[in-house]
């Protein structure tokens, strides 16, 4: 896994890990296989080693016989349990002792293989000439070595050739046909004896390779043998093993128990069924006990039942849990480093665990909400009940991909996330709970609404210029007709006799000026003709602003202030920011006729922004008429008082410096004004 | 200069060029009016003008076009008038040598005084030529 691409935050966790248990489960079972493979191997060729009619002999270093097999015995002519320990000289002609001291130290001088002939002292069997080949092998005691030995009768050989010796004395000739016949049958039986002393070193050798601990006790429950991987196992040597009670390596609490199993064992028939494997404890030699799997194999013999051992130090599937944890570990590193959140739910949506980055994230550890319902906890009140809605539809098995909500965090704020589920099922099937990753989008939520905002300003944009062309192209058709009427309502007010159609005619000349007048405001927004574009000081327009209304300020008890942070200069027209800031204060002091507070803050709004609030105690602006304040010709005031074109112009001069203007308004206790403006607008 | 007596009015709109002789034979002017640059210059031929007033926005030919060949033959000044002038047409008079601009539509006031004015012998393009700007601050003379 380490050695993979990085995988896709999705993969990870339980599914990554019971991949990796599954894999763990399929090498154990190949192991067992193995195992079995190698039992019933040995079980071939540990018969094999004793049935053969060949005659097999383990003797140690010292000379002393270790191990015996039956062929042995019966050649050797002496019961096993008299031959296991004794030195093999003494069951040698005294004459040739010499001949086996020789061939020993041969052995185990060079360690290979050595070759001898010699003949073995009377005993039941009679003095016999056998022929002794030899291999050393290391034990596992340390330096330790032993040979193994195959006998070979060379009895057989004489009845044949003493009656050619006796032709041969007889006739002085040499029967050649004869003689190559019968040296063809010794070498034919040569090469028998070869095979079987290949095939049983052969056995020895797998029986010293092998990890699993093979050991083989007769009915009694005596060892009689053991390979090293038990002398390992136990920490006895193979030597104080072979000859005691198996149950040595157990602990006193189950010896009994293993006593009856092995009676029960013997009387049951079942003896050449390899028992299944099962958990049993060992016990070393310095008292410790650990756990070992056992397998026990009976082999059936003409006398006696015999049984082989085959353990397992479970010590070893250790270090397969070992390497699944710390599989498992790198699971939860990469999950816990993961620049996502990963986070467990159970089926009742309690949280189960999250990583440490929705730790950070939220400022809740997991410990503090281990337990607790995630949506009582972490979703704002207003999107729990769709959230939980959603929660309820995965358990229902239907997939949640790039489902986004806000999470709280533990300080209030909010985080927007975007979470890909997928649910969390135990070995049947059964669904446990749901995983889900997240992925904070907070600041690309942010960016896309700047850029909407962004995109909504140039629309306004846009929607100002095409009014000001159809504005532009009005004022050139009303400006003539307009000089017609007010020329000759001057005229003939001058030419009129009675005052009251003097006034009548005053009125039509107030008339056309105040249409001028609102026709050269909506040409004003129309044709901001060549943009100024100077370094501008807000703090100082805004004062400028104030100072314009100081006395109407004055008379009606409106107190005003204006806080301004350290902010850097825009680039603007002065005096039309400056109408702006006039057309707010204006209105903000016509919604104060009884007096009260005009507040005006500037201070930076990030994204290289500023941020103007002008706010009043006044009257408020009413829900109804608050989306349509910026709209042309939109007033709450008087006819006479207002034209109803200042807030539009004054956003259409913000909106020309590429900023914005919003309002915030409650009935009663005031109105907010909250303008943006870039602080680097250059020309649009 | 000399006072300032003799007008002649150019403008493809009758009624304004009605209105703005009966304005200015109030005023005490002698006036008389063309409805296009073509039947101006053939005035202007006939006998001298002390002042032209012209509209801009004319066709074929616009007062601009009736300003420069004005300018090219004698010194007569010009006066133009623009339907609520904007600031580039009020450079632009000042540019091609007007005596001054009215933006329409325009009060009694301002017409004589304009025309006045240039009798008094002031820098007509220098006075006067400041159209309401699009501050909207209306310190127009005109």
């Amino acid at each position: 896994m380490a050695s993979r691409a990085e995988p896709a935050l999705e993969e990870l966790g339980e599914a990554e890990l019971r991949s990796l248990v599954r894999e763990l489960a399929r090498e154990n079972e190949a192991l067992r296989q193995t195992r079995e493979a190698l039992g019933a191997a040995y079980d071939r060729y540990g018969d094999l080693y004793r049935r053969a009619p060949v005659a097999y002999l383990t003797v140690d270093a010292d000379g002393a016989i270790r191990e015996a097999n039956r062929a042995a015995c019966h050649l050797i002519g002496v019961e096993r349990s008299a031959l296991i320990g004794e030195h093999l000289a003494a069951f040698v002609a005294s004459e040739d002792r010499e001949k086996l001291d020789l061939h020993r130290q041969q052995l185990f001088a060079d360690g290979n293989r050595s070759i001898c002939e010699l003949r073995l002292a009377s005993g039941g069997a009679g003095p016999r000439d056998v022929r002794l080949e030899s291999v050393a092998y290391p034990t596992a005691d340390a330096g330790g070595r032993v040979c193994r030995t195959v006998l070979s009768d060379l009895g057989d050989r004489e009845p044949a050739a003493r009656p050619l010796d006796s032709a041969r004395a007889e006739s002085g000739l040499n029967d050649m046909p004869r003689k190559r016949k019968l040296r063809g049958e010794i070498e034919d039986r040569k090469r028998v004896e070869d095979v079987l002393a290949e095939t049983a070193s052969r056995a020895a050798t797998v029986l010293n390779a092998i990890v699993e601990g093979v050991l083989m006790i007769d009915a009694n429950g005596i060892v009689l043998t053991v390979n090293p991987a038990v002398e390992e196992m136990f920490g006895y040597s193979r030597d104080e093993l072979v000859g005691k009670n198996v149950n040595i390596l157990m602990p006193a609490a189950h010896r009994e128990k293993h006593d009856d199993h092995l009676a029960h064992y013997g009387a049951s028939g079942e003896r050449t069924t390899l028992a299944a494997c099962r958990d049993v404890v060992g016990q070393r030699k310095d008292g410790s006990t650990f756990p070992l799997e056992l397998a026990i194999g009976a082999i059936c013999d003409d006398s006696e039942a015999q049984y082989v051992g085959i353990l397992r130090d479970r010590s070893e599937r250790r270090q397969m849990e070992e390497a699944l944890r710390q599989q498992r570990d790198f699971a939860e590193s990469l999950i816990d480093t993961a620049h996502a959140i990963v986070l467990v739910l159970d089926t009742d949506g309690r949280i189960v665990r999250f990583n440490s980055y929705l730790e950070q994230l939220s400022g809740w550890t997991q410990r503090e909400v281990e337990g607790k319902d995630w949506f009582s906890t972490f979703i704002p009140g207003h999107e729990a009940e769709r959230i939980r809605a959603l929660f309820g539809s995965a358990l229902t098995g239907s997939r949640v991909s790039g489902n986004v909500n806000a999470i709280k965090t533990r300080d209030g704020s909010e985080r927007i996330v975007e979470w890909y589920d997928s649910p969390l099922c135990d070995g049947s099937g059964q669904m446990t709970g749901l995983l889900c990753i997240g992925h904070d989008i907070t600041e690309r939520v942010e960016a896309e609404a700047a850029l909407r905002r962004m995109s909504h300003r140039i629309q306004e944009a846009e929607r100002l210029a095409s009014i000001s062309t159809l504005v532009a192209g009005i004022a050139h058709e009303v400006g003539t007709p307009m000089n017609v009427i007010l020329g000759y309502a001057q005229m003939m007010r001058a030419s009129l006799p009675d005052e009251k159609n003097r006034e009548r005619a005053d009125l039509i000349v107030e008339q056309v000026t105040r249409l001028i007048d609102l026709i050269q405001t909506l040409l004003n927004i129309a044709r901001p003709s060549k943009p100024v574009r100077a370094p501008v000081e807000l703090e100082v327009v805004v004062e400028h602003a104030l100072m314009f209304f100081s006395d109407k300020l004055r008379q009606r008890g409106v107190k005003a202030k204006c806080e301004a942070k350290p902010v850097p200069r825009i680039l603007g027209d002065a005096d039309r920011l400056q109408q702006v800031f006039l057309n707010l204060f204006s209105n903000a002091i016509d919604a104060m006729p009884d007096g009260g507070r005009l507040e005006i803050g500037i201070c930076p709004a990030g994204d290289g922004e500023l941020e103007i609030c002008v706010e009043d105690s006044g009257a408020g602006i009413a829900p109804a008429a608050l989306p349509h304040i910026f709209e042309p010709f939109y007033s709450t005031k008087p006819r006479s008082h207002g034209s109803g074109l200042g807030l539009m112009v004054s956003k259409s001069i913000i909106v020309d410096h590429g900023g914005s203007i919003e309002v915030e308004s409650e009935c009663g206790s005031g109105t907010r004004f909250r303008i943006l403006l870039p602080a680097d607008a250059g020309p649009r | 200069m000399e006072k300032v007596h003799f007008v002649l009015v150019v403008d493809d709109d009758p009624p304004l060029r009605a209105v703005l002789a009966d304005q200015l034979a109030h005023a005490g002017f002698e006036v008389e009016c063309a409805s296009g640059v073509e039947e101006a210059l053939s005035r202007l031929e006939a006998h001298p003008f002390d002042v032209v007033l012209s509209d801009v926005r004319m066709a074929p030919r616009d007062g601009f076009w009736l300003l420069g060949a004005v300018r090219s033959r004698s010194r007569t000044p010009v006066v133009l008038m623009s339907s609520f002038a904007s600031r580039e047409t009020v450079e632009r008079a000042r540019n091609e040598g007007a005596s001054a601009i009215l933006s329409k539509p325009f009060q009694y006031d301002e017409l004589v005084h304009t025309l006045r004015d240039l009798g008094d012998g002031e820098d007509a393009v220098a006075a006067t030529a400041t159209a309401r700007d699009t501050s909207g601050a209306s310190e127009d003379r005109l």
